[in-house]
């Protein structure tokens, strides 16, 4: 092997041991079972919060109409995102869903250090909104008691 | 109301109590405008329910105010010429804001200064009151009539509507008189994070001026006490609120008249807001 070739497996190997940036995170939680007369499907909202930048990475809404005026009572997500109308592309919005377990895989893009927001409101019921700090430099898996709203939650980063 | 001979010390506070039940509906009353939704979310054209009112009771319809009054800045900070329809009832007057545009609109009624004079006459020190300026009052004041003091009373009710993202224009000072500038964006007032509102005259600061924020419904709580505070020497006063709800804001500046019309000056200002639960 000659200096040249050594030197070029260094490098590699280098690259190699660089932590590993995660694009992808999964989101696994579920949408609790509720017996009242006025039951509506929740709306839910998943969105990355990281200094100066907050991203939609989910949005199940009323997508019947055109507008949808309700996404004010999404409070905090409708404040940090939702009223600056970056409404996200297509595959991140999506209709709004029963009770049930659901797992979802979200793009993040090339953030490191954010907070994870989860935001579920349902309409003559109650409101959850949960924050996980996340840092994609590492695998990590984060496990966030459930709310009113919410089953537990679990977010895979890396994996 | 009757004055049957009692302690001295309950007649003085009836006095009171009585001199200042003698002035005016809407002088005696807070003066607000509020929207039906502070925050919308409408692309297309859309209209916002507003009520306008003097009451005691924060968000309680009790005397219905004119329109003239009233003045609608839109999302540019230009004054809105047309507002649309006006009900003017018995206890209540309303108006559906046009929302033909994403931003932060803001609602005014203002009330120019009128004048009252107050006076003190007879053996017992009587309070009196008479709608009148100096001027007017020096003519018309019984002889006897002494501790003669003039206040101007000038009114200003306010409040914001955003639609979608907000914008700043509506929340300019004018730099004239005295005005209360929101510092938070009144679509960012959020349970529990510091909010924050300048006392201005003529664009200065105004420190150490007393500020009183009252909750929707104080009827309805075992404690309806409201909050007071005052502005720092910039002219801020800073507060954190824990209920999500409608609040009023309160303050009276006063200060010595500039003209001839009366001893001092008072700018009363009003303003609705809502705080978002969050």
């Amino acid at each position: 092997m000659n200096k040249q070739l050594l030197l070029a497996a260094f490098i590699a190997s280098a690259t190699i041991a660089t932590p590993v940036l995660a694009k992808e995170i999964t989101v696994d939680f579920s949408l609790p079972e509720f017996s009242t007369q006025d039951y509506n499907k929740p709306y839910v909202a998943i969105w990355t919060e990281a200094q100066g930048k907050n991203d939609t990475l989910l949005l199940w809404h009323l997508t019947k109409r055109d507008e949808d005026k309700w996404l004010v009572d999404i409070r905090r997500w409708w404040r940090k995102v939702g009223r600056y109308g970056d409404l996200p592309a297509d595959g991140v919005t999506g209709a709004t869903k029963g009770p049930g377990e659901y797992s979802v895989t979200l793009d993040i893009g090339e953030l490191t250090e954010f907070n994870l927001m989860i935001e579920v409101v349902r309409e003559d019921g109650g409101r959850s909104l949960l924050r996980q700090k996340i840092n994609s430099q590492k695998n990590q898996k984060y496990t966030l008691e459930a709310d009113a709203e919410i089953g537990n939650v679990t977010i895979n980063v890396g994996k | 109301m009757n004055f049957t001979p009692l302690k001295t010390l309950r007649r003085t506070a009836l006095t009171l109590a009585a001199s200042a039940l003698i002035i005016t509906p809407a002088l005696a009353h807070d003066i607000y405008i509020w929207p039906s939704y502070f925050n919308i979310n409408a692309e297309k054209p859309t209209h916002v329910a507003v009520d306008v009112t003097a009451s005691h009771t924060a968000f309680r319809p009790d005397f219905a105010m004119a329109s003239n009054g009233v003045k609608v800045t839109g999302v540019d900070g230009k004054a809105l010429r047309r507002f649309g329809p006006y009900y003017q009832g018995q206890r209540r007057a309303s108006f559906d804001l046009p929302v033909n545009e994403a931003g932060t609109y803001g609602l005014f009624y203002q009330r120019e200064a009128s004048y009252f004079t107050k006076y003190k006459i007879g053996k017992r020190d009587k309070d009196k009151h008479m709608r009148a300026n100096k001027v007017e009052a020096a003519a018309k004041l019984p002889k006897g009539a002494r501790d003669i003091e003039t206040r101007s009373y000038a009114t200003t009710a306010m409040s914001f509507v955003t639609n979608q993202a907000p914008t700043t224009e509506a929340l300019a000072p004018t730099n004239q008189g005295f005005e209360l500038i929101a510092i938070t964006h009144p679509s960012d007032y959020v349970t529990n994070e510091a909010l924050q509102v300048k006392a201005l005259f003529n664009g200065e600061p105004v420190a150490d001026q007393t500020i009183i924020i009252e909750q929707e419904g104080p009827q309805y709580r075992k404690n309806p006490e409201a909050l007071e505070i005052k502005t720092n020497k910039e002219g801020i006063a800073s507060f954190t609120l824990s209920n999500g709800g409608r609040y009023l804001l309160k303050t009276n500046h006063e200060k010595v008249a500039t003209n001839e019309l009366a001893d001092f000056d008072v700018t009363r200002i009003f303003y609705a807001f809502e705080v978002i639960f969050e």
